[in-house]
């Protein structure tokens, strides 16, 4: 059958298994992709799911490290004070997550499905909370409805700090995550069915309740999930304004920094853990169904002028971003004004950090600092994380086991992650306990804690890119690692850069998880605006927050500028031929 | 082993050999038992619809997807758990897979950069190439500024870049226009030809298969139905499933009567040779392409004339479709193609009458197992 001058094809298997006999042809570059998998994955694993094992160890021990059973827990359980936070964490996060909701829908339906002018413009304006952390809002509103509060007569009696505030505050704090899922979902829509309820003569309430909020549906549930969980787990609105009035945020916050009751921190926690991972379930369910949704030929929706609807749209987009603005504002009015409310003449005298606090300013250098590595550092570990569990080729359990651990620190809240870290780090017979007290503890706990949009925005970049690349220069017997500094990376700039933006201004504004993990020499510059507010600095503390909404505003700009240059580098490559 | 139409001589040896290889993913089995060689030099096409294995069969011959088990030889030597960079293919995918960051020139150089070639040797490799799939001065455009016919060439010249001794081509011309496709088949065929490369292409498509190979693997649910030249796959299919793959086919769906007569409706169909392995009372389905069956010169035919009339005409351009029956019959309906010239001297139109025959030489029949399952 054969020719002579080649052996004989045996078909016989040679012995070993198949698994065996193909690692003895693996070659130098899948050493390289498997460590680098592996390597990823202890990160992961030592600094997320052990934490949180501590953590969990941790509330089930008393001060002393030795098991008490469910003790702590019955504890919490049965002191009224603390259950209380449970009610009224849930009543604030239902109440905001409606009101959010509802306020962002308008504003998304105004967007997405009106013809009114200025649209970019209040698209630009709702992303403005982005940029501060959530300190802000609440001491906008106490200069605003606080004792002293120019405009306080509005409440009518009723006190801003507690719910009223909390809420108000959460409000703008999460509109602009809100929206945006608000947007998309009402952005991705078959105008052919809104075609066919004109040709059957359909009424416009009737087409809103049978097409429009329907297809919207997945968008909705999803946003107020995100609405639910930024609320319950958000710790600076609440700690700020909340008065007497406790949520769990600020209880594990009392519990562990004011009381040092650890174990009871713990406890607390875990119970903050619960909603966050239940929604985060939900969540996760929603945006499977809703891929399931949108066919690729959906012809895309264009509204038509329409003259009322159009002017009332326009009319509500203008309040709700004057109370956007407002709220920025009156901190920046704040921290200029020499002596709120009774001397309101300009003066720089509250940016003198340094007076006030004795880690003013030496405070925003850190947060600089800590910002730039956990941008450039968590890029990269997320670029590598993403691309090997998107385009690995061998490994299909290790790498089905890391995507799984880079979705969960979406379901930690900040507070809780930092808290493990507490408990992980500090015993110092953890050899990792080194970084305890430093600045790369802040890096790497900041890098975890915004891990999961980074690794799914990173993701969705390269799902476009050609599976086949890698087939491709395997077969060219180009190793995967040079394809993905000649392709792979130069296509995905614009996600790495909307990465490294994401995790900069987060890391420039978060407190949560941060709050336990600082020592004097890191402390950060959103900390002292809380260190600020709680000694009464207000102005300092409003002055400060507005020189992280500056910087954020800065780097948010130079992302914009790269986009344009890199559009503009790139559109011989990007333009696709008819 | 599915040996049928492996017309090899003995000089042709095998340049790679399939033994018994089988792909499960998880419970459904991909591949199942494939044993098949390809001969040096030849064009050979994996052809069948979506899901029969044929993609997955190339991609455990690229080892892009390792097989469950079985051994795959290339040249005498086992590259069963051989990883892709160790194997000597190149390959052209689908979607082409062309770096849109980098140019056309720097797209086919992509793997002489890594063969340590110095620079002037991979621009005059590179000049080559682009004069081989005539794309001269392309070499600076990007793959979008490309139509998809010269991005498919681009494609093909980066993956014959590197000279593998093996080519492999995944639907690489489906994404085309009907026009542009046409004639790339013919180009693609002549390169090859010219190259004298190993070439194992993947396709759905049979008119690409029938026009483009030297032989052709049907595939089916995983396994080979046949193998075989494109004439030979045409005119005797071994199953009844090639032969409604590939063209078209009228399928008679009848039953063993006496002296090898079929009987299907009102018609008895005489096999001669075709049906020997019948016995009476079988159930057995006839087939005859619709050019077969014969109007002219019917004085020499003897056997399996009928008189039919025409029930419908349709019009096809270069010819016409009928369709025949037997005083309104359904089991017995005909399809049959006839050439202009021969509607216009018969007459032919809906109502018409006339004589057909069914020449035994061109029946197949094969034993009716799904009743129905045809037309």
């Amino acid at each position: 059958m054969t020719a002579l001058d080649i052996p004989a094809a045996t078909g016989i298997e040679p012995p070993g298994s198949p698994a065996m006999r193909r690692l003895r042809h693996l070659k130098a570059e899948s050493w390289i992709m498997l460590a680098g998998i592996v390597a990823i994955l202890v990160a992961l694993i030592a600094f997320m799911a052990l934490p949180l094992y501590a953590l969990l160890k941790k509330s089930v021990e008393d001060d002393k490290g030795a098991f008490v059973g469910l003790a702590n827990f019955q504890e919490y359980f049965t002191s009224a004070g603390l259950v209380q936070s449970i009610g009224n964490s849930l009543t604030i996060a239902l109440l905001t997550m409606v009101i959010a909701c509802v306020l962002a829908f308008a504003f998304a339906y105004g967007l997405t499905r009106t013809c009114m002018p200025f649209k970019r413009v209040f698209r630009a304006i709702a992303t403005i909370p982005i940029l501060a952390p959530s300190l802000l809002p609440a001491i906008s509103l106490i200069y605003l409805f606080g004792n002293q509060g120019l405009i306080k007569g509005l409440l009518f009696g009723e006190t801003i700090y507690g719910p009223i505030g909390i809420m108000i505050g959460m409000v703008f704090y999460i509109f602009p995550h809100v929206l945006m899922i608000m947007v998309t979902a009402l952005s991705t829509t078959d105008a052919r069915l809104y075609e066919a309820a004109d040709a059957l003569g359909t009424k416009p309430v009737r087409v809103f309740f049978t097409i429009t909020l329907p297809g919207a549906i997945y968008g909705i549930v999803s946003a107020a999930v995100i609405a639910f969980t930024l609320t319950i787990t958000d710790f600076g609105v609440p700690k700020v304004i909340g008065g007497q009035y406790n949520v769990l945020a600020t209880d594990i916050y009392k519990q562990v920094v004011g009381q040092q009751n650890f174990s009871m921190g713990a406890v607390v926690g875990l119970v903050l853990l619960m909603p966050a991972l239940f929604s985060f379930i939900i969540d996760r369910h929603v945006q499977k169904k809703q891929v399931a949704l949108l066919s690729a030929r959906a012809v895309p929706y264009h509204p038509k002028p329409h003259k009322t609807r159009d002017m009332a749209f326009l009319g509500y987009c203008t309040v709700m971003a004057m109370f956007l603005i407002g709220i920025l504002g009156t901190a920046a009015f704040g921290s200029f004004a020499k002596f709120w409310p009774y001397d309101l003449s300009f003066s720089l005298i509250h940016y003198d950090f340094d007076a006030v606090d004795p880690n003013g300013w030496s405070s925003f250098y850190n947060s600089l600092r800590m910002a730039a590595l956990t941008a450039v550092i968590g890029v990269v570990i997320i670029f590598l994380g993403a691309y090997f569990v998107e385009k690995g080729q061998s490994f299909v359990r290790l790498r089905g086991i890391f995507h799984m651990l880079a979705m969960m620190p979406m379901a930690v809240p900040g507070l809780v992650l930092g808290l493990a870290y507490v408990f992980f780090f500090s015993v110092p017979e953890n050899p990792l306990s080194i970084i305890y007290a430093t600045l790369p503890i802040l890096v790497v706990c900041t890098v975890v804690h915004f891990y999961t949009v980074s690794h799914l925005t990173m993701l969705t970049a390269l799902k476009q890119i050609d599976k086949e690349f890698e087939s491709v220069s395997a077969s060219l017997k180009v190793p995967f690692y040079k394809t993905m500094l000649r392709v792979h990376v130069p296509i995905c700039l614009p996600a790495v850069s909307e990465v490294m933006m994401y995790l900069f201004v987060n890391a420039m504004t978060t407190v949560s998880a941060v709050v336990f993990l600082y020592s004097p020499d890191t402390k950060l510059a959103a900390i002292t605006v809380l260190n600020l507010d709680d000694v009464g600095d207000q102005a300092e503390a409003a002055a400060m927050a507005m020189i992280i909404v500056a910087t954020s505003f800065t780097v948010r700009m130079l992302h914009a500028f790269l986009m344009k240059s890199l559009n503009a580098r790139h559109s011989a490559w990007r333009t696709r031929s008819a | 082993m599915a040996r049928d139409g492996n017309s090899k001589s003995a000089s042709e040896r095998a340049f790679l050999e399939i033994r018994d290889v089988t792909k499960k993913f998880g419970d459904f089995t991909a591949l199942k038992d494939i044993t098949l060689d390809i001969i040096d030099g030849e064009l050979i096409c994996f052809l069948g619809p979506s899901g029969c294995g044929k993609t997955t069969l190339l991609r455990a011959i690229a080892g892009l997807d390792f097989q469950t088990s079985g051994r795959i030889y290339q040249n005498g030597r086992d590259i069963s758990d051989v990883p892709p960079a160790d194997r000597d293919f190149g390959i052209v995918f689908q979607s082409y897979a062309l770096f849109p960051n980098l140019t056309v020139a720097k797209n086919i150089a992509y793997g002489l950069v890594n063969r340590r070639m110095g620079r002037k040797a991979i621009t005059e490799r590179v000049e080559e190439l682009l004069e081989l799939v005539g794309l001269q001065g392309s070499g600076s455009k990007y793959p979008a500024a490309l139509s998809g016919g010269q991005q498919q060439r681009v494609a093909l010249a980066r993956a014959l870049a590197t000279s593998p001794g093996m080519l492999l081509l995944d639907e690489p011309l489906s994404a085309l226009d009907a026009k542009v496709r046409e004639h790339l088949r013919h180009e693609m065929k002549d390169l090859q030809r010219r190259l004298g490369i190993t070439t194992v292409m993947v396709t759905h498509d049979q008119e690409e298969a029938l026009s483009m190979a030297d032989r052709i693997v049907v595939m089916n649910h995983g396994i080979i139905e046949q193998v075989g030249t494109p004439m030979e796959i045409y005119r005797n299919p071994t199953s009844a499933y090639v032969a409604d793959f590939i063209g078209s086919m009228n399928f008679l769906h009848g039953r063993m009567g006496t002296g090898g007569r079929v009987q299907v409706g009102r018609l008895k169909i005489a096999l001669d040779g075709a049906g020997t392995e019948f016995t009476k009372g079988d159930d057995v389905v006839v087939c005859i392409r619709p050019e077969d069956v014969a109007v002219r010169e019917l004085e020499q035919v003897r056997s399996n004339k009928y008189a039919m009339s025409v029930r419908e005409v349709e019009f096809l351009g270069s010819f016409c479709r009928a369709i025949l029956d037997v005083d309104g019959d359904k089991n017995a309906e005909l399809i049959a193609d006839f050439s202009i010239n021969l509607m216009r001297d018969f007459d032919l139109k809906r109502g018409a009458k006339l004589k057909v025959a069914l020449p035994t030489e061109r029946l197949q029949a094969f034993r009716d197992d799904k009743r129905g399952e045809h037309i």
